[in-house]
C-alpha cells in the first residue's frame, strides 16, 4: 500500500483549488461535530459524575423541612450518612453578579469528593462563624482573597431585618470538574445561616443522604417521601443521577439535536466529497484505465481512490474536531463541561470522516470497474 | 513453437438488439522474436485483435494463447496479474499520468512487483537510458515532446521485461521524422533485445518497420503478404 | 438593453446546462439545504416562544412585585400591601366595577412527563374565582371551576396532554391531602396553558404561606400603567416594582432566546462556510467545463459581465433552490410542533422572517460561492480556452 502513496498524493494535488475547497468544507463541517461532541460529552459528564449512592431529599412543594427530618431519615435501614442543605441567594454590588451560597456543615465534604478543599481550609471554615469558601472563578472575577469581607445582599432577611450579609472568605479552591479557575461553587456554615435568618430557623431546603445499596435508591426514596406525605412539608427524594438527568432534561433536548445537525452535516459533507471524488475519477478515467491495462487490479485503483478520499477529509476532519473541540468554550455557562478530552467524539468523529472518506470513493471506484477496459482506455 | 496462437477466435458485441460481428474465426500464430504489422482499414477489428492478444478483452469463443498460457481462460484478476507480467502496452496517446514524472511513470509498472524502491529506481534509470531520455527522468509529461513522451510509454513498456509488446498506432500522433525515431527504437528493441512486438498501425511507412505484415479487412485476416524489405 | 440580452442569453445557456452537471449541482442543493433546514429549524424554536409571548400576553396585564425578586419563588406582597395595590387608580374596572387586581400565589409542583417520564416543575397558581371570570383569554372547557376552600384545581389543557395524571376527576398530592382536578381551561396564550390554578387563599392556606407573590393588575393603557406606578412610587409602604407583563416575560424568554439564536446563527455561519466551500467547487468545476463555450461567446463579442453575472446568477439560483427545500423541510417538520421548555408549552414557528432568514442565507452563499470562479472565468485568455480539448 505504501508505495502508492506517492500516486495517491499526486491524485489530490492535480487540482489543488478543488481539494483544499474539499478539505475546508471538512474542517468546517467537522469543526461543528467536535463542538457538538464536547457539549454531548459534557452532559453525559454531568451524567455519569453523578453518584447513584446519594439521594437528594427536596420539599416537594418548596416549603422548609424541619432538621428534624434528618434524624428520622437517618434511621431509615440502608442510609449510612446525612447532611442538610440550605441556600442563601443574592447578589454581590449590583443585581448582575448574582451568587448563591449553600450553607451546608463540614459532612458535605464527603458528598462532595470533587471539592479541592484543604484541611486547612476545611478548619477556618468551622473555626469562623460567617466564614465561606468560594470557587476560583468568583475569586478571580471579584478579585476576592482569603480573609476579605464580602457583602451580600440578600432577599433573605437577616434576623435583625437586615438584607446585607456579610461574609468573610477562609479559603478560595478549585474542583476536580472544572478546568482550574473556573468553579463556581460557594458554600457557608448551616449553623450560622441558620441563627441569623428571619425565616424559619431549624429547616433545611433539603437533605443528602448515602446509602449503602445503589440499588436500593428507588425504594428508599419511596420510603422517605411516604415518611413524610402527610405532613405540612412532604418530600421529593430521588437519586443524584436521576435528579441530573432531570436537570439536563430541562435544558432542552440537546440528543435529538446534536443528532439532527450531525446527520445534516455528515449529509451534507458526504454529497461535496461524493462529488469531488466523483469528478475527480471521471477526468482521469483513461489514466486509470492505462493502469489497468498494466496490471493494476481493480482493487488497486479503489484503494488509490480511498487514499484520496482519506488524504483530503482525514486530517482537515482532524483538525476540524480538535478545533471545535476548543470551541466548546463559547457554548452557555450553563451546559456542563468535561474537563477532559472528548475522546468518545473524537472517535466517533474519525471514524464518521472514514466512512464519509469510503462511501464518496466508492460509487466511482464501482464506475470505473464497471466500465469496459477497452473502452475507458479511450476516454 | 510460437508465442502467441490464436484458433478460431470469435469476437462480437450487442449493440441494444444488434449483435455486431467483429472478429471471424481468426487463426493467427506469431513466433518469438517476431515484429509483427496488423494492418487494415478503420473498423476492421484490428484494435480488438490487439486488446485480445494483450489481455484486455476476452474472446466470444476460440482460444487465445500467449507463451504457452491460454489467457482466454483466466479470470478478471488472473488476466491482470498476467499482464502485469507479460505485456507491455504502447498507446497512440501516450497515456502517460500527467502528475508524475517521467521516472514515476515508468516505474509504475514495478509497484505490482516485490522490488524496493531502491531497485525499482535503477531499473528505472537503466530503461530511461535504452530510450535515450536518461536527462529528462524528472520532467513531467507536460514538459516533453510527444516524442519523448512516447519514449517514455516505450520505457514503462519494457520495463516489467514483458513476453510482448502491444502497440496501438505508436506513431498516429506523431510527425513523420519523431515517427521514424520511434519506429527505430522499436526495431532497435525487436532486434538487439529480442522483443517480441505486436503493432497496429495503418501507416505503411510505419509497418515497412516490422519483420511481418498482416493485414485485416472486415473482421478476417488477409494473409500471405511477404515478409518485409525492412526485414 | 444590449448588455441586458447579452446576459439572458448567457445566463440561459448556463441554467439550461445544469441537469447535464447534476450531481455537481445538487451538491449546491443540498448544501444549501442542510444549511437552512439545521439553522432555521434550530431558530423556530425561538420563533415560536417569541410569537407566543408577542402576541398572546394581554396587552394590558401588569406584574406587582417585590423588588429584586428574580425567581418565582422569592417574590412576596403582604397583604396590607395588596390590598393598598388594589385600591390605587389606574386599574381597569369589571362590569360591576370592582378593580381587575388579585393577589396571586404561586408554587412549582413536580410533574412527570408524558413519553420520556422525566419531572419538570409546573406552575400553581393560586387566583380568585373573579380573576378567572373577567379574564376574556381563558375559558373552562371541561368540567368546572374551582371552589373556595375545597382542595379543586383547575388544569390548563396543554399541562393536562403533556403531564401525567391530569385528567378531570383525578387528584394530585398536595399538602394537606389530595386535590382534585375538576376541569380544564384553555386560553389564548400557550404559555398561560401549562399550568395548575386553584384558589389563591385556599392554596396560601395549604402550603402555608401568609402572603401574596405578586398582584396581577389589568390597567386602563399607557396612562393607567403611569399613574399606577406614580402612586405605588410616592407610597413609602411598598418597596414594590410595577412591570408589564410582556416586558417580564420576554425577559424570561431572553435567556432562553439568546441561547437559541447563539446556537442557530453558530450553525448556519459554520455550515454555511461549508456550503460556500462546496458551491465555490461546483462553481469552478461548471465554469472550466464550460471554457470553450465562454471563450467562443467572448471571441464572437460579448463582454466579460455578462459572463461574470451568469455565474453568479447560476450559483445564486441553485443556492436559493437549495434555501427553499430547506425551508420546506423544517417548514414540513417542525412548524406547528408543540414544543415544552421548563414546563412552559408552544409552538414552533417557521414564519416568513426565518424563510427570509433563510433566502439571505442562500444569496450570500450563492455570491460568495459564485464570485471568484466567475471573475476567473471572465478572465480566461480567449485564445487559450478556445484550444483546450
Amino acid at each position: 500500500m505504501t508505495k502508492f502513496l506517492p500516486l495517491i498524493w499526486v491524485g489530490i494535488w492535480r487540482k489543488p483549488t478543488r481539494t483544499v475547497l474539499t478539505a475546508l468544507a471538512v474542517l468546517a463541517g467537522f469543526t461543528l461535530l467536535g463542538t457538538l461532541g464536547a457539549v454531548d460529552a459534557g452532559f453525559r459528564h454531568a451524567r455519569d459524575r453523578s453518584p447513584l449512592d446519594v439521594l437528594q431529599v427536596d420539599a416537594r412543594f418548596g416549603t422548609p423541612l424541619p432538621l428534624a427530618y434528618l434524624e428520622q431519615i437517618a434511621a431509615i435501614p440502608g442510609v449510612t450518612a446525612m447532611v442538610p442543605r440550605a441556600f442563601l441567594g443574592g447578589f454581590y454590588q449590583q443585581p448582575r453578579n448574582p451568587i448563591f451560597f449553600v450553607a451546608t456543615d463540614e459532612r458535605f465534604f464527603s458528598f462532595r469528593p470533587e471539592l479541592l478543599v484543604s484541611d486547612a481550609q476545611k478548619r477556618r471554615l468551622a473555626e469562623t462563624p460567617n466564614g465561606v469558601l468560594v470557587g476560583t472563578s468568583h475569586a478571580n472575577k471579584y478579585g476576592w482573597k482569603t480573609g476579605d469581607q464580602i457583602p451580600l445582599q440578600s432577599p433573605t432577611l437577616q434576623k435583625n431585618g437586615d438584607k446585607t450579609w456579610m461574609l468573610e472568605i477562609v479559603g478560595v479552591f478549585d474542583t476536580t470538574f472544572d478546568p482550574p479557575g473556573t468553579a463556581r461553587f460557594t458554600m457557608m456554615n448551616y449553623s450560622y445561616f441558620d441563627e441569623n435568618r428571619s425565616g424559619p430557623r431549624g429547616t433545611a431546603n433539603g437533605f443528602m443522604a448515602r446509602i449503602s445499596n445503589p440499588d436500593d435508591a428507588v425504594r428508599i426514596s419511596g420510603e422517605i417521601d411516604a415518611l413524610f406525605a402527610n405532613s405540612g412539608a412532604p418530600t421529593r427524594t430521588m437519586s443524584e443521577r436521576t435528579s441530573t438527568e432531570n436537570n439536563l432534561q430541562g435544558l432542552g433536548n440537546i440528543n435529538v439535536l446534536i443528532n439532527g445537525v450531525a446527520a445534516a452535516v455528515l449529509f451534507m459533507l458526504l454529497f461535496l466529497t461524493g462529488n469531488t471524488m466523483s469528478q475527480s475519477a471521471q477526468e482521469r478515467m483513461s489514466e486509470f484505465a492505462t493502469m489497468k491495462a498494466m496490471g493494476f487490479e481493480g482493487r488497486d485503483i479503489t484503494a488509490i481512490l480511498i487514499g484520496e478520499s482519506l488524504m483530503q477529509c482525514l486530517p482537515a476532519a482532524i483538525i476540524g474536531l480538535l478545533v471545535g473541540v476548543k470551541l466548546v468554550v463559547l457554548s452557555p455557562q450553563n451546559f456542563p463541561r468535561d474537563i477532559n478530552p472528548p475522546w468518545l467524539a473524537i472517535t466517533v468523529g474519525v471514524l464518521a470522516a472514514v466512512i464519509v472518506a469510503l462511501v464518496s470513493s466508492s460509487l466511482p471506484a464501482w464506475r470505473l470497474e464497471r466500465r469496459p477496459l477497452t473502452e475507458a482506455l479511450r476516454d | 513453437m510460437s508465442v502467441v496462437s490464436l484458433r478460431n477466435v470469435v469476437k462480437h458485441y450487442t449493440r441494444g438488439k444488434e449483435r455486431v460481428e467483429v472478429l471471424h474465426s481468426i487463426n493467427l500464430d506469431i513466433a518469438p522474436g517476431e515484429f509483427l504489422a496488423l494492418m487494415g482499414p478503420s473498423g476492421s477489428g484490428k484494435t480488438t485483435l490487439l486488446n485480445l492478444i494483450g489481455g484486455l478483452d476476452r474472446p466470444s469463443a476460440g482460444e487465445v494463447t500467449v507463451g504457452g498460457e491460454r489467457v482466454d481462460a483466466l479470470s478478471g484478476g488472473q488476466l491482470s496479474k498476467w499482464r502485469a507480467r507479460h505485456v507491455g502496452f504502447i498507446f497512440q496517446f501516450y497515456n502517460l499520468m500527467p502528475m508524475l514524472s517521467a521516472e514515476r511513470n515508468v516505474e509504475l509498472p514495478l509497484l505490482l512487483t516485490p522490488l524496493n524502491s531502491a531497485q525499482r529506481m535503477s531499473n528505472v534509470a537503466a530503461a530511461l537510458e535504452l530510450v535515450g531520455l536518461a536527462d529528462r527522468a524528472k520532467h513531467k509529461p507536460g514538459e516533453l515532446s510527444g516524442g519523448q513522451q512516447q519514449r517514455v510509454a516505450i520505457a514503462r513498456a519494457l520495463i516489467s521485461d514483458p513476453t510482448l509488446l502491444v502497440c496501438d498506432e505508436p506513431t498516429g500522433d506523431l510527425d513523420r521524422e519523431t515517427a521514424e525515431e520511434i519506429m527505430g527504437l522499436l526495431q532497435m528493441l525487436n532486434k538487439q533485445q529480442g522483443k517480441t512486438i505486436i503493432m497496429v498501425t495503418h501507416d505503411p511507412k510505419a509497418a515497412a518497420y516490422a519483420s511481418r505484415q498482416v493485414h485485416m479487412d472486415k473482421g478476417r485476416l488477409v494473409e500471405g503478404e511477404a515478409r518485409t524489405a525492412a526485414a | 438593453m444590449l448588455a441586458l440580452s447579452q446576459i439572458a442569453a448567457v445566463t440561459m445557456m448556463n441554467l439550461r446546462a445544469i441537469p447535464q452537471r447534476a450531481g455537481a449541482s445538487a451538491v449546491i442543493v443540498i448544501g444549501m439545504a442542510c444549511v437552512v433546514g439545521v439553522t432555521l429549524s434550530v431558530l423556530s424554536l425561538s420563533e415560536g416562544f417569541m410569537t407566543a409571548i408577542r402576541d398572546v400576553v394581554p396587552k394590558d396585564a401588569v406584574v406587582v412585585m417585590s423588588q429584586g425578586a428574580r425567581f418565582p419563588q422569592a417574590r412576596f406582597i403582604s397583604r396590607d400591601n395588596a390590598l393598598t395595590i388594589i385600591d390605587a387608580p389606574g386599574i381597569s374596572k369589571t362590569a360591576e366595577g370592582k378593580p381587575r387586581a388579585y393577589g396571586d400565589f404561586y408554587a412549582g409542583v413536580p410533574m412527570t412527563k408524558r413519553g420520556d417520564g422525566f419531572t419538570t416543575f409546573v406552575s400553581l397558581i393560586g387566583q380568585t374565582q373573579a380573576a378567572i371570570a373577567s379574564n376574556p383569554d381563558m375559558k373552562i372547557v371541561e368540567g368546572r371551576s374551582f371552589q373556595p376552600g375545597l382542595h379543586e384545581l383547575l388544569v390548563g389543557r396543554a399541562a393536562q396532554q403533556q403531564f401525567v395524571g391530569l385528567d378531570v376527576g383525578t387528584t394530585i398530592p398536595l399538602p394537606q391531602g389530595d386535590w382534585s382536578i375538576v376541569g380544564t381551561y384553555t386560553s389564548i396564550n400557550a404559555l398561560a396553558e401549562s399550568a395548575l390554578i386553584g384558589d389563591a387563599e385556599t392554596l396560601m392556606s395549604a402550603f402555608q404561606r401568609p402572603v401574596f407573590a405578586t398582584v396581577q393588575v389589568r390597567v386602563e393603557g399607557a396612562q393607567g400603567f403611569d399613574r399606577l406606578s406614580a402612586e405605588i412610587a410616592a407610597n413609602p409602604t411598598l418597596t414594590v416594582n410595577v412591570r408589564w407583563l410582556r416586558d417580564i416575560a420576554a425577559e424570561q424568554a431572553e435567556q432562553l432566546n439568546s441561547l437559541l439564536r447563539f446556537v442557530g446563527l453558530t450553525l448556519g455561519i459554520i455550515m454555511g462556510a461549508g456550503a460556500v466551500f462546496g458551491a465555490l467547487n461546483t462553481m469552478y468545476s461548471a465554469v472550466s467545463t464550460r471554457q470553450r463555450e465562454i471563450a467562443t461567446l467572448r471571441a464572437i463579442g460579448f463582454g466579460p459581465a455578462p459572463v461574470v453575472i451568469s455565474v453568479l446568477v447560476e450559483s445564486l439560483a441553485l443556492a436559493l433552490i437549495g434555501a427553499f427545500v430547506g425551508a420546506a423541510i423544517a417548514w414540513l417538520a417542525f412548524n406547528g410542533n408543540v414544543h415544552t421548555v421548563g414546563g412552559a408549552l408552544f409552538e414552533l414557528r417557521v414564519n416568513r422572517a426565518l424563510i427570509t432568514l433563510g433566502i439571505g442565507m442562500a444569496t450570500m452563499v450563492g455570491f460568495l460561492g459564485g464570485l471568484l470562479p466567475a471573475v476567473r472565468a471572465a478572465r480566461a485568455p480567449v485564445i487559450d480556452a478556445l484550444r483546450t480539448r
